[in-house]
């Protein structure tokens, strides 16, 4: 048993770079020799990738996967599957409807389960009839409470998706309007909790702030940064989180640079890198410039956080551009809103 | 799956040297078929984990190599074993053209890829994407469908702690609990690869009427 388990964390350290160079070869051997072994390290794999797109991941371990993990694209976009994969299992655990009649070929779904559990009942004895009428009794009422629940999620999915619409029309504008801010109060703008301000620090754009009820399925809390200026004394903007927010999309505003691409780190206060985002394209508006990064929630704490964007040259060289700050507050949904 | 290996690098792979590897695999076609995609898998992870931004172009290379070494009249007992050795070599061989070891996130050169490039077309995949996900859950049998949704669907509290339970109440080890879950999940994977290749191929017959 603890041979097992030694298997499974030399795979997650072997992952993790944390091998010397003859553990790896010999994790490597065993599983090039034994199929079960390397069906294991796929089965770890799956896992720390998956710990990592909830945010389970933590400390020493998540540095060591962002580091080390992911540090080739193929594996950057195992982790984007694996959010995206969460979502969809996430989404079809709520919305059987989805699961069972956007079949193109829907006759065939129906044989495809029922049919071979409908031959079980034929072919089994009365004790092992009655274990599994149990077992379907038991799938049944929970397919039943899920359909009841697929209808509200539809109509939700539905409000989502117009206050999606309306939010990025809004972000445009607030966009717009804060390319050259420099002389301007914009705090009637921004219509967040610091209204009475007048400075040029990030205005957050509180979208799930919107929401009145009811968890929904992509919550996206979106957040317009102008690059920190280290004269404004008011402390950060602060961006509030709910309980069912799922998304953060943060916008970084910046005056005209020429770089083809950037880079975004996003970093605690105290140094310890959340997220690193490469390869990244500016959008162009009329009057500046501006790069989006958009990623997990549950990647931020309640906590301060500071954002570096730079710009990779032609020699594909790091030149830092800006630097942003603001904070996060987690809430729940019925929870007040206390201006700061 | 396998006209990957026509993709060579150093040396062409022929059609006879190709079933020469087949053969070799197992003289059932279609299990020699199912090794020969596992090689292939373990090959991949491999370069992967050693860095390669291309490792399933440094798995077909290698296995061009197998592949030549076979023709060539090389003994070989065991084909895996000798895949690994070969990877290895080839490892080496790109390590040293690079003159440098691999390297981590921090000092890498920015990928190629664009993630906010264009938002629309992500958006049109990602829905495809979705679509096919919903149909080949559907297709799945009612107890993988279950596990599958229980073992990654997002839920307050810690995950690990609720797959116990699930394994629990399996009557299974978490680690088996795992292992099934990581082979439907895979399952699934080429199902929902499948499906959108054939809504690729039906947006462009869309296109060309």
């Amino acid at each position: 048993m603890e041979q097992i388990h030694d298997y499974e964390d030399a795979c997650a350290r072997y992952l993790l770079g944390e091998l010397s160079e003859q553990e790896q070869t010999e994790l490597e051997e065993a599983y090039f020799a034994d199929d079960s072994l390397f069906e294991r390290f796929l089965a770890v794999k799956d896992d720390l990738i998956d710990a990592y797109a909830r945010g389970d991941l933590t400390g020493p371990s998540r540095e060591r996967f962002e580091q080390h993990f992911l540090a080739s694209e193929p594996r950057q976009q195992r982790v984007e599957e694996a959010r995206g994969f969460i979502r969809a299992v996430t989404a079809a655990s709520t919305n059987p409807a989805a699961v069972n009649t956007n079949n193109p070929a829907p006759a065939a779904t129906t044989t495809s389960w029922w049919q071979p559990i409908s031959s079980l009942f034929a072919s089994r004895p009365l004790i092992w009839q009655a274990a599994l009428a149990a077992g379907l009794l038991m799938a049944l009422a929970g397919s039943l409470l899920l359909v009841r629940q697929f209808q509200s999620r539809r109509a939700e999915r539905e409000r989502v998706q117009s206050e999606e619409a309306t939010r990025r029309k809004q972000e445009e504008e607030l966009r717009r309007a804060q390319v050259f801010p420099a002389n301007e109060d914009r705090s009637d703008r921004v219509g967040n909790k610091a209204s009475n301000e007048s400075d040029k620090r990030p205005q957050p754009k509180i979208a799930n702030n919107k929401q009145t009820s009811g968890p929904v399925p992509t919550q996206v809390a979106s957040l317009v940064l102008l690059p920190f200026n280290s004269r404004d004394a008011g402390g950060p903007k602060s961006l509030t989180l709910r309980s069912d927010t799922t998304e953060v999309r943060l916008q970084l505003v910046f005056k005209e640079e020429s770089f083809s691409r950037y880079d975004v780190v996003l970093r605690t206060v105290g140094g310890e890198q959340v997220l690193h985002r490469r390869g990244l394209k500016a959008a162009t508006n009329g009057a500046g410039k501006s790069v989006s990064v958009t990623f997990d929630a549950s990647l931020l704490r309640h906590q301060d956080y500071l954002v570096t964007l730079n710009g990779i040259n032609a020699q594909k060289q790091l030149e830092a551009i800006d630097d942003y700050y603001f904070r996060v507050e987690r809430t729940t949904p019925q929870s007040t809103i206390t201006p700061r | 799956m396998l006209r990957s290996a026509a993709r060579k690098k150093d040396w062409t792979l022929t059609k006879e040297a190709f079933e020469r590897l087949l053969d070799s695999l197992d003289a059932n076609r279609e299990r020699a078929g199912e090794k020969y995609e596992n090689v292939r898998r373990k090959l991949i992870e491999f370069f992967e984990a050693r860095g390669s931004n291309s490792p399933a172009d440094h798995a077909d290379q290698t296995i061009n190599r197998v592949a030549k070494r076979l023709e060539e009249g090389e003994g070989v007992k065991d084909i895996s074993a000798y895949s690994y050795g070969v990877a290895r070599f080839l490892l080496k061989e790109t390590l040293r053209g690079r003159g440098k070891e691999p390297l981590t996130l921090d000092l890498a050169p920015a990928p190629l890829i664009v993630t906010d490039e264009n938002e629309d077309e992500r958006r049109h995949l990602e829905e495809a994407r979705l679509k096919c996900f919903e149909v080949c859950l559907s297709n799945l049998p009612a107890a993988s469908r279950v596990l599958i949704i229980e073992y990654y669907r997002e839920e307050k509290g810690i995950k690990i702690e609720q797959r116990k339970r699930q394994a629990d109440a399996l009557n299974m080890s978490l680690n088996a609990l795992r292992l099934r879950a990581c082979r439907i999940r895979a399952e699934l994977g080429d199902c929902i690869t499948s499906c959108l290749d054939r809504s690729r191929e039906d947006t462009k017959s869309v296109i060309r009427h």
